[in-house]
């Protein structure tokens, strides 16, 4: 498929190189030949701004067509632009060398040899023996004393533009040529690595993190557990303290109170002699009442109240004899303390 | 006029499209999965740190409650009684003759304490007998104040007992 509308780049800056670069910067024209031209993509942008619908050819391209058409390599290839001067020597199909120079500078033959004297001191370098001159403008003068000045058979040719871009040859070198190519350069085995270490990372951190969990839940039901066995032992105790406490005042009052009739009780039921006997005792809170037999009038003095005078002071007495034995009734009160 | 002129290499294309959807993938991942699993991972962290403290809180109330109930151990055996009750006519009857025993008044001794007094005339044989009654009373722990007046009187080889016994119970509540 041809291109309607196309035009040469016409701009020195055309570097000839074999190796391509990601460089978005650039704009690289790879050829059948392995041999690249790079141009600045601000060059580009400016033509284009210019002229947005046309298409655009190097003209090293164009000359290398010709090369390659003719199959001719000790010639000199020159293609004159509007403002510049294309020269390039080919060798199968490889540039050997290349350079831009401005038309208006110096004349064609000035151009020429300046160029070819560049061209021998190449180490690759051979003889020319053609030189093939191509134009776009009509305006391009036609030096006809150049074969005699350079010494070389010239060939002139005007460069038909129409046919160029509908040139199929000629327009894959339009389509291939990438203008604001952007490249991610970015390494896809860095992109891989990167990718699957965080990827691993996640799935290794939500492992880890479901494990807690498991260990976590597991603490906690255990936990738990043996919380409410602890909470229920503790709120029987906590109920059983709280009526211990209710009781205890009484439940000591009791004791006490017991213990004291008890020992008092018996501290009577003690000194009772076998010469006497009780036949009623009644005790109260602070105080006692007796009454017994006695063999002896004195045994009862000398026994039971003298033992009960340590504690009670003798409130009533009353003894009366029958037959042999005395009875006797006596009442007592408990001393004050202090 | 600038008019932009992007192209975009196909590989690279796909490269960036499948950084996407791996990207894509990633963050479900993380937000769906690992972020509900670590806010349940902090959630059962907090959650065992605070059945920590309450286990710390828990032991040491037992430990204080049982120090507490070492205390009350003289009074724990009248417990069962006061909740229970005295069958106290039987008891009197293990050591001697029960004659009287009649329901004289009772009174609240505080909210939840209730004092029965019970009019007590039984015949022992011997003093010995009403002793060993007084002494069980205490060693088995039963609520049984003996009231005053406390009277004996030689009834032949026997002695007859009277006095008030109060019976202390816990209020019964409804």
């Amino acid at each position: 498929m041809g291109v309607k509308n196309c035009i040469f780049l016409d701009i020195p800056d055309q570097q000839i190189v074999y190796k391509e670069i990601s460089d978005p910067s650039f704009v690289e024209i790879v050829h059948d030949d392995g041999w690249i031209i790079r141009i600045p993509l601000k060059e580009i942008n400016q033509i284009k701004a210019a002229n947005t619908t046309a298409s655009l050819l190097s003209p090293y391209t164009y000359l290398y067509y010709k090369h390659k058409e003719k199959g001719v390599n000790d010639a000199l290839w020159i293609l004159a632009v509007e403002d510049y001067i294309f020269l390039a020597t080919f060798s199968d199909g490889k540039v050997v060398f290349a350079k831009a120079y401005r038309l208006d500078e110096k004349d064609l033959k000035d151009i020429i040899e300046a160029f070819l004297r560049e061209f021998y001191e190449l180490p690759d370098s051979y003889f020319i023996e053609h030189v093939y001159i191509y134009y776009v403008d009509d305006g391009f003068f036609n030096d006809p004393d150049l074969e005699d000045k350079i010494m070389l058979p010239v060939e002139y040719e005007k460069v038909d533009l129409e046919k160029v871009c509908q040139n199929p040859n000629l327009s894959k070198y339009f389509t291939t040529y990438k203008p604001n190519e952007v490249r991610i350069g970015i390494n896809r085995k860095f992109i891989l690595a990167t990718g699957l270490t965080i990827l691993a990372g996640l799935i290794l951190y939500d492992i880890y993190l479901r494990y807690n969990n498991y260990i976590y839940k597991n603490k906690i039901d255990e936990a738990i557990k043996k919380q409410v066995e602890v909470a229920n032992i503790n709120n029987n105790l906590q109920s059983r303290i709280m009526k211990l406490n209710m009781i205890k005042p009484v439940a000591m009052e009791i004791k006490d109170n017991n213990e004291l009739i008890s020992s008092k009780l018996k501290d009577i039921f003690n000194i009772v002699p076998d010469n006497i006997y009780l036949t009623y005792l009644q005790l109260l809170k602070n105080g006692l009442k007796i009454e017994g037999v006695a063999k002896e009038r004195s045994s009862f003095l000398e026994s039971i109240h003298s033992k009960l005078s340590r504690f009670y002071q003798q409130s009533g007495f009353k003894m009366r004899k029958e037959g042999k034995k005395y009875y006797f009734t006596a009442t007592y009160k408990e001393l004050e303390n202090d | 006029m600038i008019r932009l002129n992007l192209h975009i290499n196909k590989e690279d294309l796909f490269l960036f499209l499948l950084m996407i959807v791996f990207i894509l993938f990633t963050y479900i991942l993380a937000d769906f999965i690992v972020m509900k699993d670590l806010d349940r991972y902090v959630e059962l962290k907090n959650r065992y740190r605070f059945q920590q403290t309450l286990e710390k809180y828990i032991f040491q109330n037992r430990e204080d409650l049982t120090r507490k109930y070492e205390n009350l151990k003289g009074v724990e055996k009248y417990l069962i009684h006061f909740e229970k009750g005295v069958d106290l006519k039987n008891f009197v009857a293990n050591y001697g003759k029960v004659e009287r025993f009649e329901k004289s008044g009772e009174e609240m001794v505080d909210r939840h304490i209730m004092q029965k007094g019970y009019m007590v005339t039984a015949l022992f044989d011997t003093p010995k007998k009403y002793f060993q009654m007084l002494n069980d009373l205490r060693s088995k722990g039963l609520p049984a104040k003996i009231g005053y007046p406390v009277e004996f009187k030689k009834e032949g080889e026997k002695i007859r007992y009277s006095s008030l016994i109060f019976l202390y119970s816990f209020v019964e509540r409804k």
